[in-house]
């Protein structure tokens, strides 16, 4: 046996946009084993839940992650709707698709751009940044912000989309895909792409169960599960069903989430000619009371919040379970067996927020 | 004024009391003894259930760890309740990717976990020079 060597990957480090480090244990180039450390930025939001007011909390589970800041707010709201019996008009349950679909979009562009830029592809980096910043110019039309977006609270949402910002969303989208065309054959063809994710970093379908994956990572091993299948918001409505891939490897993963990509465009048309008219808030009345689990489809998967409140203006207690802390031990066993220098590729293919895994 | 007619402005009471409703509950939620939670998250794992997560509940002198699991996206729930002081057992035997939310339970909460594949020995979330236990309910 070859002498061992123990590298330690971050906390910083150029692939890594946010502080995150693993341990890896090294046979010469190749992993071994692979520990991760966290905690660089915990924030304490879960406690800070608790001595905020619930109708505050909006605000702040926004601020657990600035990618899909929109969703955390929803996977929120939704659970306060279902502690105070409330049931949001049906134009809002339509509009949350919206800014949740462009979320995922332009979260996903994000991520194939720092995928490209891990193995040096700067170019192709570039573009999907280009093509993202259209997505954020429909944001701020939309909401008046770029990435907190503020839209969604407690029985609805606090905006409408009116209808010549829905005709301009739809020139836009058109452009988006127009881009996406050109990039679809790279990402499925290009030699440096195939060369640097095909094969590499395998979780097979029963493993990735058995790890608790989650979102496009489980999806790329075979299972079918998108929490947007239970038919949250207006989804039950829009006929949804999940981008699945086979292989399991870091290709997978990239074809996945490029698909979904398309996918949310689609969602968004769909949502948009099926709007119905009518109100876009339902207002809420009394404090929380009981307990409930609330689950959302986030870009990197499934968010959990746990919601328990005993009918005061603050909750008992407010748990949130996000997709990157659900991918964390998947990762860790995807490593060991790889090179030193598939790892950043590797990190990346579960697409990490550490923002999020925080709280 | 009648039975039914809504009070003028000037009557209106301050403060609006909702309709009174029964809390809400989680649906699937399952109470269990401590002894019996190895051999029913074993059986999960047998099933082909997702972990979703856990969920620690600081309830004054014990715990409440909720265990979620996921099964073709229909959730199923455990609850068991723990004295403080007594030790957890770790499902690390049946579900290795439980130890880092097990590590952050025991960061955040103080509640020793018992036999755990990387302990980080309270030190994952905090820092090193910290006593604190910031999830308990300040009482």
């Amino acid at each position: 046996m070859s002498a061992r060597t123990v590298i330690p990957f971050g906390p910083q480090h150029p692939v890594l946009p946010e502080p995150v480090q693993l341990r890896l244990t090294l046979e010469e180039e190749r992993v071994v084993e692979a520990i991760p450390a966290i905690g660089y930025v915990h924030r304490g939001i879960e406690k800070a839940a608790e001595l905020n007011e619930w109708v505050q909390n909006v605000f702040l589970v926004e601020r657990i992650c600035g990618i899909c800041s929109f969703l955390h707010a929803l996977c929120y709201c939704q659970g306060i709707e279902t502690l105070l019996g409330v049931e949001p008009p049906p134009r809002a349950r339509y509009l949350r698709v919206v800014w949740g679909e462009l979320h995922r979009l332009h979260s996903h562009h994000l991520w194939l751009g720092l995928l490209a830029d891990s193995f040096g592809f700067e170019s192709l980096f570039m573009q999907f940044w280009r093509n993202r910043e259209m997505i954020m110019d429909l944001l701020e039309m939309t909401a008046g912000n770029r990435v907190i977006v503020s839209t969604c609270t407690v029985g609805g949402t606090r905006r409408d989309i009116a209808q010549e910002q829905a005709s301009e969303i739809l020139r836009t989208l058109d452009k988006v895909q127009n881009e996406l065309d050109k990039l679809l054959p790279v990402i499925s063809n290009d030699y440096t792409v195939r060369s640097r994710t095909v094969g590499k970093g395998v979780l097979p379908k029963d493993k990735a169960i058995r790890l608790g994956a989650v979102g496009p990572v489980l999806r790329a091993s075979g299972v079918a599960q998108d929490v947007r299948m239970i038919g949250y918001a207006a989804y039950g409505e829009l006929g949804f069903t999940p981008v699945v891939e086979q292989a399991g490897d870091a290709h997978a993963r990239l074809l996945v989430r490029m698909k979904e990509t398309y996918q949310a465009i689609d969602l968004i048309r769909q949502a948009l000619a099926h709007m119905p008219e009518g109100e876009i808030i339902t207002r809420v009345r009394g404090n929380p009371r009981g307990r409930t689990i609330s689950r959302v489809e986030q870009p990197r998967g499934e968010v959990v919040y746990y919601l328990a409140g005993n009918g005061t203006r603050n909750l008992e207690r407010l748990r949130v379970r996000t997709p990157t802390f659900a991918n964390v031990p998947a990762l860790v066993q995807m490593l060991p067996g790889c090179e030193l220098a598939d790892v950043p590729v590797l990190v990346l293919s579960i697409d990490p927020c550490i923002s999020c895994t925080e709280r | 004024m009648t039975t039914g007619e809504q009070p003028t402005s000037a009557l209106r009471p301050a403060t609006i009391v909702p309709p009174a409703q029964a809390p809400a509950r989680i649906e699937n939620l399952e109470r269990i003894p401590l002894a019996d939670l190895l051999p029913r998250v074993r059986a999960m794992a047998a099933q082909g259930a997702r972990l979703v997560t856990l969920t620690c509940v600081d309830m004054g002198g014990a715990f409440e760890v909720l265990y979620h699991f996921d099964l073709d996206l229909q959730l199923q729930h455990f609850s068991a309740q723990i004295p403080a002081g007594d030790k957890l057992p770790s499902i690390t035997s049946e579900y290795l990717c439980a130890f880092l939310v097990e590590n952050e339970i025991a960061d955040l909460f103080g509640l020793q976990v018992e036999g755990l594949p990387v302990d980080y020995h309270n030190r994952l979330m905090l820092t090193e020079d910290s006593s604190d236990r910031p999830l308990l309910r300040e009482r």
